[in-house]
């Protein structure tokens, strides 16, 4: 029952659920594929190619990245309505607000966390993750502050 | 034109976040295009220039990785003319070395590469003087002055017939350099092991060398050379007798790859790299072209209202089609001028750096194989504008008038 009324208060449905999560798999899987080319024994000329890959990571990086903001962007831009219905009827914005904080960081944690183990199965090096674990915290926040924007309509 | 800044104002800036983002992501796949061809053209005249050396009988020298760290200065000078002697009596050989620079006065104060090759390096390596006669190798250090080829950056200062009196640093000592040809503008040859970089002659001295330049040049010059000879007319019997007459002289293992050697290297590096370089791109285009296809989507998912609205006061679907081909093709536009741009700051940073191996000329600041890259980055955003503009198109006919305007 709880489940239901904790699903309920959410902003978020199942088909942003996926999209979000389909964007911060795209990023973190390809900072951890990048990584993965470092160790791998690869031939001449595969090597030159993953060495200009690898020195365009933070590039490749921040590109993927702009996938996360414009999700969040859109995502909000949508809620708009909603937002403002959920006030109408006894919802307040800082509930709102903490619940929105709460279900990004859970499906930023989850896919995070997947990507930790494959990067300990693979014995990657893991600070390349958590500087997008940051950048993408970050995002959550900003984004959470633009919650307020929609409290009147 | 007052539909079209309606358009740009009211709805494309109206999100400036989606609109950004999609210039990124077509300014990526502009770049990755561009650098797509560009390699791919490098690689190719990486793999004509090795292609001349695939021919039966000529084997190519390269040092064993195990003796990575040999020091050119450590032989003796009477055991490198012995090892001299054997090639010199036993196989026709071609010479060459590049890496001594030199400094003389120019109009772009570049500091000067000297290339040194023997005659036989010169008929293999093909290189051709643009105004000038052919190049000489039987003159006499004493008596004549050295013939040489000029780069094209140095034909201001040093035209045909013009003096160089200079210390080469192979000899230790000055000698009069003779211009005998200018070469042509942007002649290079291919570094074999980063075929992503040429090495350019336009600043390059061309010396050549024979039997008597080879003998008074210093040590080091003479292990350096012969650490990179072509031997042309060997066989695998001759060149182990060499290799093991090296090792016995130097202590040093050389190894001599043959023919069928070589073609296995091409396969697995010029052909494969090319391969490589082209699956690759389709991939990260595929990706990109994906990722800009559900931006633009997100973007009519956005602004159905303003859409439907713009359709329902008389805007037809076939203006819209045109007002979004028009939006395009300027974003297009900007973003083959800023990789063209940056290619050509990237030349004019090359020539700042006063790095004469690197300094290369082009036509309005890029080279033929970047004008080749601004083609196929034309081709490909037509082809990348017409698969989103569809796409948007098909996604706001989805939309019911009715639910768009409650919206």
């Amino acid at each position: 029952m709880k489940n239901k009324k904790e699903v309920t208060k959410s902003l978020f449905r199942k088909v942003d659920i996926v999209e979000l999560g389909c964007a911060y798999i795209a990023v973190f899987f390809t900072e951890t594929f990048i990584c993965y080319m470092k160790n791998l024994h690869l031939n001449l000329a595969q090597r030159e190619i993953a060495e200009q890959i690898i020195s365009h990571k933070v590039l490749i990086e921040l590109l993927l990245s702009l996938l996360v903001v414009v999700f969040y962007y859109q995502f909000l831009v949508r809620k708009k309505t909603e937002i403002f219905c959920r006030i109408l009827v006894g919802d307040t914005m800082r509930e709102m607000t903490v619940q929105y904080l709460k279900d990004s960081m859970k499906i930023l944690g989850s896919t995070f966390l997947v990507c930790v183990l494959v990067k300990f199965v693979f014995m990657l090096d893991l600070r390349g993750s958590y500087y997008l674990l940051c950048l993408f915290m970050l995002f959550i926040l900003i984004s959470s502050s633009q919650v307020h924007r929609y409290e009147k309509f | 034109m007052k539909n079209f800044s309606f358009f740009i104002k009211k709805i494309f800036l109206k999100r400036w976040i989606l609109s950004i983002t999609l210039i990124f992501f077509l300014l990526s796949a502009n770049f990755l295009i561009f650098t797509a061809v560009r390699s791919l053209f490098l690689t190719r005249g990486g793999y004509d220039e090795m292609s001349r050396l695939n021919k039966n009988g000529i084997f190519v020298s390269n040092l064993d990785p195990s003796n990575a760290e040999f020091d050119v200065t450590s032989v003796e000078p009477k055991r490198i003319n012995g090892v001299y002697d054997y090639i010199d009596k036993n196989f026709k050989y071609a010479l060459h070395n590049e890496g001594d620079l030199i400094t003389i006065p120019n109009d772009k104060s570049m500091d000067v590469p000297l290339v040194y090759m023997n005659k036989e390096y010169y008929d293999l390596n093909g290189l051709k003087s643009k105004v000038g006669r052919k190049l000489y190798f039987d003159y006499s250090l004493k008596s004549d002055k050295i013939p040489v080829f000029v780069g094209a950056g140095l034909s201001k200062n040093y035209p045909i017939g013009a003096e160089i009196k200079t210390e080469i640093p192979a000899l230790g000592r000055k000698v009069t350099l003779k211009v005998q040809g200018i070469l042509k503008k942007n002649e290079c040859h291919a570094n074999y092991y980063a075929l992503n970089s040429m090495s350019y002659y336009n600043y390059s001295i061309i010396i050549p060398i024979n039997k008597e330049f080879f003998m008074k040049a210093n040590s080091a010059f003479k292990v350096d050379t012969m650490l990179e000879t072509i031997i042309i007319n060997g066989s695998k019997e001759s060149v182990s007798n060499l290799s093991k007459e090296i090792h016995d002289e130097w202590k040093i293992k050389v190894n001599f790859n043959s023919q069928k050697e070589n073609n296995e290297f091409f396969e697995d590096y010029y052909l494969y790299r090319m391969r490589l370089i082209v699956i690759l791109t389709i991939i990260f285009l595929a990706i990109i072209i994906g990722v800009s296809i559900w931006n633009a989507v997100v973007c009519v998912r956005l602004m159905k209202k303003d859409f439907t609205i713009n359709l329902l006061v008389g805007m037809s679907y076939k203006e819209l089609k045109k007002i979004l081909y028009k939006s395009f093709a300027i974003i297009f536009t900007l973003n083959i001028l800023v990789v063209s741009v940056y290619s050509a700051m990237c030349r004019v940073i090359a020539w700042k750096s006063k790095n004469a191996l690197v300094a290369s000329y082009g036509f309005l600041g890029l080279a033929s194989n970047e004008w080749l890259g601004v083609l196929a980055m034309i081709l490909v955003d037509s082809l990348i504008g017409v698969i989103i503009v569809e796409c948007i198109v098909k996604r706001i006919k989805k939309i019911p008038i009715s639910l768009g305007v409650m919206q």
